[in-house]
């Protein structure tokens, strides 16, 4: 566990879950806002609905196993609380523009002079280097760019994105493994270093397969809705069912017939598998299947799974060796009974109520040191007196002088 | 002075294929550990068998899609079913600092190579495993292929239009969300190793590490019981939020307005048309309430640009935006890629001079170092002889019974 370490999360929406990584595994992660609270409270969804900073639930998701104070770092006195705070710290992370700490005089440079081993990790759209690096980007934007958009959605409306910020959950877990691996070779050879995680290069990556499609054979995929687009008979890859939708994939060869006869015999035993059981799966090859030909095979598995739920095509699915898997809502996930039987929700309370709601509990499960969530999200400067006071040593008075101008 | 690597001296013995497990172990290979990619003659990593091929000749060899997750790595060829095969398994996880699998789960200890088993050959060993549903609980013998983390996790349902189905990601999504956390804990692991001597098992799934990039959502369901689903190119928290059509057969780009701010730029930035002052736009709730009258406005002022020079003026204006991409952009075009060396230009020894992704993380001091990935059994010479000591004479004979197969 990382219960040793501090980090200071001076980050926004677009890194708030590097922190929070952190914070599961075990280190002290403080939440840095400003004096008025982060901007990022006002994203929602709320509690009851009810929009208010204190209230938010991509907050409480994104900052629970953290602490939180505040500070205004553009005020000379908040800097110097800062730096001080900074020598009692291992990890800063923060995802500000490139140039804006450099410009509060709390640039990597100058902050490890006095803290040699201390690591600082910057989370921002496009690095701290490059032509596009003062470019204002937010999600949206960063995947149209990393090419990942044009290869999802339906071929007659625009390229759609993916659900919710996902290149922020990109960025945020990238910078978890470089500060991680910035701490190996602390361990090792005693020095701190600066970590540059780049969001946009994050879902570059994340579209693993296109670039080198490109630079191999000069073609593109183009975004075709629910078919798997990279053969030429494009297999349907949704399905609907009674009460839903599964996702499982027609194919041939070696790998796909040994599923396609467990399909077969299972449609055969209510005698509806049609045509389907007069093709060689072992030597079919869907590049030399036509779309039409695919498309009136699909047809017939269409009406088959049409009457059944999810439930029942889970379960027969598992018990034949055909992989498919349920196209799970929200509710359906918080429901599933392999994540209860491996205690994946954590219930923590709702500050000012007496109700609770529940968290991931964690992001994996280790035999010695699992993460899971330690504490909800803070209040906006709730750790101020234990930070500033016990732990730096200030006095009552001088907190509360700081207060009222405004410095924390 | 030769650059220095965060994970120098870690070996893995990697038995990982396909997607999610070898990207995990590329990262950890790019950092400077020695990964060992146990494979087989006759069943080389399926990985191997995707295309795109070098000169379109299907071979394991040529596969451009294994490269791009196994740079950095060695390979050897092995058969693990022979008793003769299972021993040199044995030395290797002695020399080993970890070991990484993502078969079904059950498999690898039915091999005989189960975490206890490696415990005793090597008391200390760190083991991974990587699977859709976890190891344990009523679903574990759960088999899937590549949508099945993001259709089990919620993610599926939650991409898409709202008058339409769900639509599938353009990628295996989940083959790239699960391996950055099976890598942080391993290293998570190495650190709690050098604490206090101890190795463990860990145990990721596609499914709940999925979640984790959709928390709000969850918590909105035990808060308030609402099930999100898919609002197309919008967000909850920003309008105008979505992807416009620009000059040019299927060009578009993406902008989005959070605040006062960036509403402003944007409205400069259209030469502030009479429309955009009207108060059904003037603030962030109202344009919410009137988003449909607000984009078809907005993709009448974005059609008459190409979509590069359409992302100049809304930077000028500093509204966030950025121009739809496609691969033949980033392999051909993109500066900033270019400048930052995302790809670097490697000579593997059957594919020639091409790309290798490089890991999107830059440490000032221990930075990656990416070499080009193995060919079948590239390394097996090396690590029999050299890592574990076998004798030439024994290898010949080892190789003669078939146990390199």
């Amino acid at each position: 566990m990382l219960t040793d370490f501090r980090v200071l999360d001076l980050t926004d929406e677009k890194g708030f879950l590097c922190g929070k990584i952190m914070g599961d595994l075990g280190a002290d992660v403080i939440k840095v806002e400003q004096p008025t609270g982060d901007p990022a409270r006002r994203i929602g969804p709320f509690f009851h609905d009810t929009a208010d900073p204190e209230k938010s639930l991509h907050w409480y998701a994104f900052n629970s196993s953290k602490r939180g104070i505040t500070v205004n770092l553009e005020d000379p006195e908040g800097q110097d609380l800062f730096k001080r705070l900074s020598d009692t710290t291992d990890i800063i992370i923060e995802s500000f523009h490139p140039g804006y700490m450099e410009k509060l005089g709390l640039s990597y440079a100058a902050l490890s002079t006095h803290n040699p081993k201390l690591i600082m990790t910057s989370i921002t759209p496009f690095g701290q280097t490059g032509p596009y690096k003062d470019r204002k980007a937010s999600d949206i934007a960063i995947l149209a760019m990393s090419g990942l958009m044009s290869i999802t959605g339906d071929p007659d409306r625009p390229p759609i994105r993916m659900g919710l910020d996902q290149t922020y959950g990109l960025g945020g877990a990238h910078a978890v493994v470089g500060t991680l691996l910035a701490l190996r070779h602390r361990h090792i050879s005693g020095e701190g270093q600066y970590v540059d995680v780049s969001m946009y290069e994050a879902a570059v990556r994340a579209n693993y397969w296109e670039p080198a499609r490109w630079e191999f054979l000069k073609t593109l995929i183009k975004r075709s809705g629910n078919r798997f687009p990279r053969v030429a008979a494009k297999g349907l890859q949704l399905w609907r069912c009674k009460d839903g939708y599964v996702t499982w994939l027609l194919t041939g060869g070696v790998t796909g017939a040994k599923m396609m006869d467990a399909l077969i015999t299972w449609m055969n035993e209510s005698g509806q598998a049609g045509i389907l059981q007069e093709i060689d799966w072992n030597a079919l090859h869907l590049s030399e299947v036509s779309q039409e030909e695919l498309g009136s095979w699909e047809g017939i598995i269409e009406k088959f799974f049409l009457q059944f739920t999810m439930d029942q095509l889970e379960v027969e699915a598992v018990k034949r060796g055909i992989p498919m898997a349920r196209v799970n809502r929200i509710d359906h996930v918080v429901k599933d009974a392999q994540l209860e039987a491996r205690t994946y929700w954590e219930t923590l309370p709702v500050p000012g109520t007496k109700e609770t709601i529940g968290y991931p509990a964690f992001p994996f499960i280790s035999s010695e040191n699992s993460p899971r969530v330690k504490n909800r999200a803070p209040l906006i400067g709730e750790h101020n007196e234990e930070v500033y006071g016990k732990e730096l040593g200030l006095s009552k008075k001088e907190i509360s002088s700081l207060k009222e101008r405004g410095v924390i | 002075m030769p650059q220095k690597n965060a994970l120098e001296g870690i070996t893995v013995c990697d038995f990982s294929w396909v997607g999610a497990g070898p990207l995990a172990t590329k990262y950890l290979a790019d950092f400077g550990a020695q990964v060992i990619k146990i494979e087989s003659t006759k069943h080389p990593d399926i990985g191997r068998l995707s295309a795109p091929f070098k000169d379109n000749i299907i071979h394991p060899d040529r596969s451009a899609f294994f490269l791009h997750s196994n740079t950095s790595k060695l390979s050897i060829t092995l058969n693990i079913r022979h008793p003769k095969g299972v021993e040199i398994v044995k030395k290797l996880v002695k020399i080993s600092d970890i070991v990484m699998e993502s078969f079904t789960p059950g498999v690898i200890a039915k091999l005989g190579f189960g975490y206890d088993e490696l415990k005793k050959i090597k008391p200390d060993i760190i083991m991974a495993s990587s699977s859709i549903y976890g190891q344990t609980g009523p679903k574990a013998q759960f088999s899937g292929f590549g949508n099945a983390g993001a259709s089990l996790s919620g993610h599926y349902m939650l991409a898409g239009w709202p008058d339409r189905d769900p639509v599938t990601p353009g990628i295996a999504y989940a083959d790239v969300v699960q391996p950055l956390f099976t890598v942080t804990a391993l290293l998570n692991a190495l650190d709690y190793r050098d604490k206090t001597g101890k190795g463990q098992y860990i145990d990721t799934t596609q499914v709940e590490t999925m979640i984790q990039f959709i928390a709000p959502a969850v918590l909105d369901y035990f808060a308030n019981g609402h099930v999100q689903t898919r609002i197309g190119n919008r967000s909850s928290y920003a309008a105008p939020h979505g992807v416009f059509p620009c000059k040019g057969e299927d060009r578009w780009c993406a902008l989005a307005v959070f605040d006062e701010e960036e509403w402003q730029g944007l409205c400069r930035a259209m030469k502030n048309p009479a429309w955009a002052s009207e108060s059904r736009f003037a603030t962030l709730a109202s344009r919410k309430e009137n988003e449909d009258e607000l984009e078809k406005l907005i993709a009448q002022w974005t059609a008459t640009y190409e979509h590069d020079a359409l992302v100049t003026i809304l930077q000028d204006a500093e509204v966030p935006s950025g121009p739809v991409q496609d691969a033949s952009d980033l392999v051909d075009r993109d500066p900033q890629l270019r400048e930052r060396q995302s790809f670097v230009k490697l000579t593997h020894p059957v594919i020639g001079e091409c790309n290798h992704p490089v890991p999107p993380v830059r440490l000032s001091k221990t930075p990656a170092q990416v070499k080009t990935s193995p060919c079948v059994g590239e390394h097996n010479a090396y690590v029999y002889t050299q890592l574990l000591g076998i004798s030439d004479e024994e290898y010949v004979e080892l190789l003669n019974e078939g146990i390199f197969e």
